[in-house]
C-alpha cells in the first residue's frame, strides 16, 4: 500500500512535469504601473522595432508597448490567426494589402477611414490600405525595383543607360552577348519575374484598369486574355537566346552575386541590395524598366509596404493607445527613423535624401505611382495564386508550356479556389 | 472420507493462493499503469485530439480564422485528386522515399563492412562518414544549392568548364533537379546508416566466420550467408527509418529547389505546409494530412510485415 502511494506520487509528479510546459502556452498581458499596455504583432524583428517603440513610449509615458514578431516570409499569418482565434489577438498588427486580407473580409480590422491621420498617407498607400472605399490601416513606405547595370560593360557596347523600349533592350542584350560574351541580363524566377510585373502594370494603366489582376479574380476577365502580350514579349529573352533558361534554378541572391562577380551586365533589383552593390566595387547605376509594347511608359515592379492595423474588438484606453501608435508611425519623428533605415517614405509632405543611384527610379517611377505587383491584386487567395504563378513561370521558361497555356493553367487554378 | 476432505482443503488452499497471486499481480499492474498516465495524457493531448481535429477540419472549408467553418463533406478529398501540383508532389515523394531507402541500404552495408575492417585511419574514416549526417538536411540543401547552381559560376559547373566540358542545368531541369534532391538525400544519410550497420556488424560472433573459413567459404560467400542474414534486424530498423523519413521529407527539397522547377520536386509534406500555413487552406491541408497518415500507416505496417517475414526466414 505504501508502495502504491509512492508510485502514485511519483506518477503524479511525472505527469505534472510533462504537462507543465503546456501551461506555459497561456499568457497574460497585464497592465503594469498603471500604464496601458499596447500589444503589437509585427513582421519586423525587435531590433528594427526598438527605436520606434522607444520614441513612442517617450512621447506617451502612460503607454507601454508589448511587441512580438514573426519573420515576413515565415508562418506570420498562421501565428496571427492562432492568436486571434485563441482570444490572444494583438491590439495592433502588421497588415498588408486590404483587398487581399482575410481579416478585413471577416470584419476583424477596425475601419479607420474617419481618423484625421489617414489623410497624411500618399494616394497609392491609401488605396493599398483600402477596400471598397474604406481605410483599414496605415503605411508609410513603398518600393520599386529597377534595372541595375554595370556601367563599364554597357560603355563597351556604346550604351550609357537602359534603352526606353523593350525592342531596344533586347538589341542591347544581344550586342553585349555577341560582342563581349558576358551574360547580358540575369533574372531570378523564384517569384513573379519583375519584368512581367512591370509590363502588366503598364498594360493595365494603358487599359485604364484600376483593379489590375483583381478584375481576373472577380471573373471580369481572364489570365489567358490579359497576360498574353506581356508573356510573349518577356519570353523573347529566352526564345532569342538572350538569357539562359537556367534562370529557373536561380535565386535573387545568386543573380546579385552574378552581377557582383562581373558575370552579368544587368539584373533587376531594388534598394534592399544597395549596401552589397556599393560594397562590391563595381561602377553601377540603376534605371527604369523599358516600356513594353502596348503599355504605358516606364512602369516598374513594386508595391506599397505593409503597415499597421487595429484589431476590431479593441476598445477603451487600448483603442486610444492603438490609434496613437498609427498616428505616431506617420509622424515626422517615426518617418525619419524609417528613412534612416533605408526605406522610401511615401507620406505626403515628408522629404528625404535618396541614394543617388535610386534618384531616377524614385522621381520617374515611385513618386508617380508607376509601379505594380500582380500578387497585390490576387484577392484573399493571393498566396495560393502567387505560388501557382511562380511554378507556372518556371514551366514556361523551361519550354514545357506556352504563354497561352500559362494563362489557361492560371485560370484553372482560380476556378479551383472558388 | 478424511482423506477426501483433506484433499479438498488442499485444493481450496491452492485456489486461494492462486487468487491471491492474481490479486497481487493485478495490484502491481494497476500501480505500474500509473506510470503510463503521463505519456497517455501527452499522447491524447498532442496526438489523438489534433488527429481528430484534423479529420474534422478535412471535412470543412476552414481558413484558420473563422471559428464556424462551413461543412463541405468530401469536397477537399476530391480536390486533392484533381490537383496536378499535389499529385506530382505525391509521385515525387514516393520516388524519393523508395530510391533513397534502396540506395542508402545498398551503399551503407558495404561501407559498414569496409569500415569494420582493420586499416590505417579507420576511426577517422568512420568519423568522416558519420559527420555527413550531423548537419540538418535544410543546411545541406542550402550548401548544395551553391554547388549545383545551374549557372556557370556554380561549383560543379566551374569545374566542368575548366575541364573543357559544357555546363549542366542541375537545378533548372526538372529530371536533373529530382535526381539532385535524391542524390543529396542519399549522400547525407549514408554515414549515419553505415554507423548503424557497423554496430550490428560488431555484434556478429566471430566464430561464425572462423567456422565458415574452415569450411572453405570465400569472402563473398561469408558476406551473403553470414553477414547479410545476421544484419537483418539492422536492415529492418534502417529501412524503417529511411522509408518513414523519406515519406515525410520536406527540408531538403524546400531549401535545395523550393519544390521546383514547376512542381517537379514538390513533396507531400511541402504541399501540406504550403496549403495550410502558407495559403490558409486548412481544409485541403487537413484532408491531405489524413490521407497521408493513412498511407504512411499502410506503408509502414506492410514494411514491418515483410520485414518480420524476412527475419523469421533468416534469424
Amino acid at each position: 500500500m505504501k508502495l502504491n502511494k509512492a508510485v502514485r506520487v511519483a506518477a503524479a509528479l511525472a505527469a505534472g512535469a510533462m504537462l507543465l510546459p503546456l501551461a506555459a502556452c497561456g499568457g497574460d498581458t497585464a497592465q503594469n504601473d498603471g500604464k496601458t499596455t499596447l500589444t503589437m504583432f509585427t513582421w519586423d524583428n525587435d531590433q528594427v522595432m526598438k527605436p520606434y517603440i522607444e520614441a513612442f513610449e517617450a512621447k506617451y509615458p502612460d503607454i507601454k508597448v508589448d511587441q512580438s514578431s514573426a519573420p515576413a516570409n515565415g508562418d506570420k499569418a498562421q501565428i496571427l490567426n492562432t492568436r486571434i482565434t485563441g482570444g490572444q489577438a494583438p491590439d495592433v498588427f502588421y497588415f498588408g494589402n486590404a483587398k487581399n486580407d482575410l481579416h478585413v473580409a471577416q470584419d476583424l480590422v477596425l475601419d479607420i477611414t474617419d481618423e484625421p491621420f489617414v489623410e497624411k498617407m500618399g494616394d497609392g498607400s491609401r488605396a493599398y490600405m483600402s477596400k471598397d472605399g474604406r481605410v483599414y490601416g496605415v503605411t508609410s513606405t513603398a518600393w520599386e525595383s529597377g534595372i541595375v547595370y554595370n556601367k563599364e560593360i554597357l560603355a563597351k557596347v556604346g550604351a550609357d543607360e537602359i534603352p526606353e523600349t523593350w525592342d531596344e533592350f533586347i538589341d542591347l542584350c544581344k550586342k553585349i552577348k555577341d560582342e563581349l560574351g558576358v551574360t547580358p541580363f540575369q533574372e531570378h524566377l523564384d517569384e513573379t519575374p519583375h519584368l512581367v510585373a512591370a509590363c502588366m502594370g503598364g498594360h493595365y494603366a494603358a487599359e485604364g484598369n484600376e483593379e489590375g489582376d483583381l478584375a481576373i479574380i472577380n471573373g471580369d476577365t481572364t489570365f489567358e486574355k490579359e497576360y498574353q502580350g506581356c508573356l510573349t514579349q518577356w519570353m523573347r529573352l529566352y526564345e532569342e537566346d538572350v538569357e539562359s533558361r537556367d534562370s529557373v534554378g536561380v535565386s535573387g541572391e545568386q543573380a546579385l552575386q552574378e552581377f557582383i562577380n562581373g558575370n552579368a551586365a544587368m539584373i533587376i533589383t531594388g534598394a534592399w541590395d544597395f549596401t552589397k552593390l556599393n560594397e562590391s566595387g563595381i561602377d553601377w547605376a540603376m534605371d527604369l524598366v523599358p516600356t513594353f509594347e502596348g503599355g504605358e511608359s516606364r512602369y516598374g515592379a513594386g508595391a506599397d509596404s505593409p503597415g499597421y492595423a487595429i484589431y476590431a474588438k479593441v476598445e477603451g484606453k487600448k483603442l486610444d493607445a492603438a490609434k496613437k501608435w498609427l498616428e505616431f508611425m506617420l509622424s515626422d519623428e517615426a518617418l525619419q527613423i524609417t528613412a534612416d533605415a533605408g526605406n522610401i517614405v511615401t507620406v505626403k509632405g515628408f522629404e528625404q535624401e535618396i541614394d543617388p543611384h535610386y534618384q531616377k527610379v524614385y522621381d520617374e517611377g515611385l513618386k508617380l505611382g508607376k509601379y505594380y505587383l500582380p500578387n497585390q491584386n490576387f484577392g484573399v487567395q493571393s498566396d495560393a495564386i502567387d505560388t501557382e504563378a511562380t511554378s507556372q513561370y518556371q514551366l514556361l521558361v523551361q519550354g514545357q508550356t506556352t504563354p497561352e497555356q500559362w494563362g489557361q493553367n492560371m485560370d484553372a487554378k482560380v476556378a479551383s479556389l472558388s | 472420507m478424511t482423506i477426501r476432505r483433506k484433499t479438498k482443503a488442499v485444493y481450496a488452499s491452492d485456489r486461494e493462493l492462486e487468487r491471491r497471486k492474481r490479486m497481487r499481480n493485478l495490484k502491481e499492474d494497476v500501480a505500474a499503469s500509473w506510470f503510463l498516465l503521463p505519456i497517455c495524457a501527452v499522447f491524447v493531448v498532442l496526438y489523438a485530439v489534433p488527429l481528430a481535429q484534423t479529420l474534422y477540419y478535412s471535412l470543412t472549408d476552414w481558413d484558420g480564422l473563422n471559428l464556424n467553418p462551413g461543412w463541405v463533406g468530401l469536397e477537399n478529398y476530391a480536390k486533392i485528386f484533381s490537383d496536378a501540383s499535389i499529385l506530382e508532389g505525391l509521385g515525387f515523394t514516393i520516388v524519393y522515399a523508395v530510391l533513397t531507402t534502396l540506395l542508402v541500404t545498398v551503399i551503407a552495408i558495404p561501407l559498414a563492412v569496409q569500415l569494420n575492417q582493420r586499416f590505417l585511419g579507420r576511426n577517422f574514416a568512420r568519423s568522416l562518414f558519420f559527420f555527413l549526417s550531423v548537419p540538418s538536411l535544410a543546411l545541406m540543401g542550402m550548401v548544395w544549392k551553391l554547388i549545383l547552381s545551374p549557372l556557370q559560376s556554380g561549383m560543379i559547373n566551374t569545374l566542368l568548364v575548366n575541364l573543357g566540358l559544357d555546363t549542366v542545368p542541375w537545378l533548372s531541369n526538372s529530371r536533373l533537379a529530382q535526381a539532385c534532391v535524391i542524390f543529396v538525400g542519399v549522400w547525407a544519410q549514408i554515414g549515419w546508416h553505415a554507423t548503424l550497420y557497423l554496430a550490428y556488424l560488431q555484434s556478429i560472433p566471430s566464430d561464425l566466420y572462423e567456422q565458415a573459413r574452415v569450411d572453405g567459404a570465400n569472402a563473398r560467400q561469408q558476406f551473403i550467408h553470414i553477414t547479410l542474414p545476421q544484419l537483418t534486424p539492422g536492415i529492418v530498423v534502417s529501412m524503417f527509418l529511411l522509408m518513414s523519413g523519406g515519406l515525410k521529407v520536406y527540408d531538403l527539397p524546400f531549401t535545395l529547389t523550393g519544390g521546383g522547377p514547376g512542381f517537379a520536386t514538390n513533396t507531400v509534406s511541402q504541399a501540406i505546409i504550403d496549403r495550410g500555413i502558407g495559403q490558409q487552406q486548412y481544409g485541403i491541408a487537413s484532408a491531405l494530412s489524413v490521407l497521408f497518415t493513412i498511407a504512411m500507416c499502410v506503408v509502414i505496417f506492410a514494411q514491418l510485415g515483410i520485414s518480420s517475414m524476412i527475419q523469421r526466414r533468416f534469424v
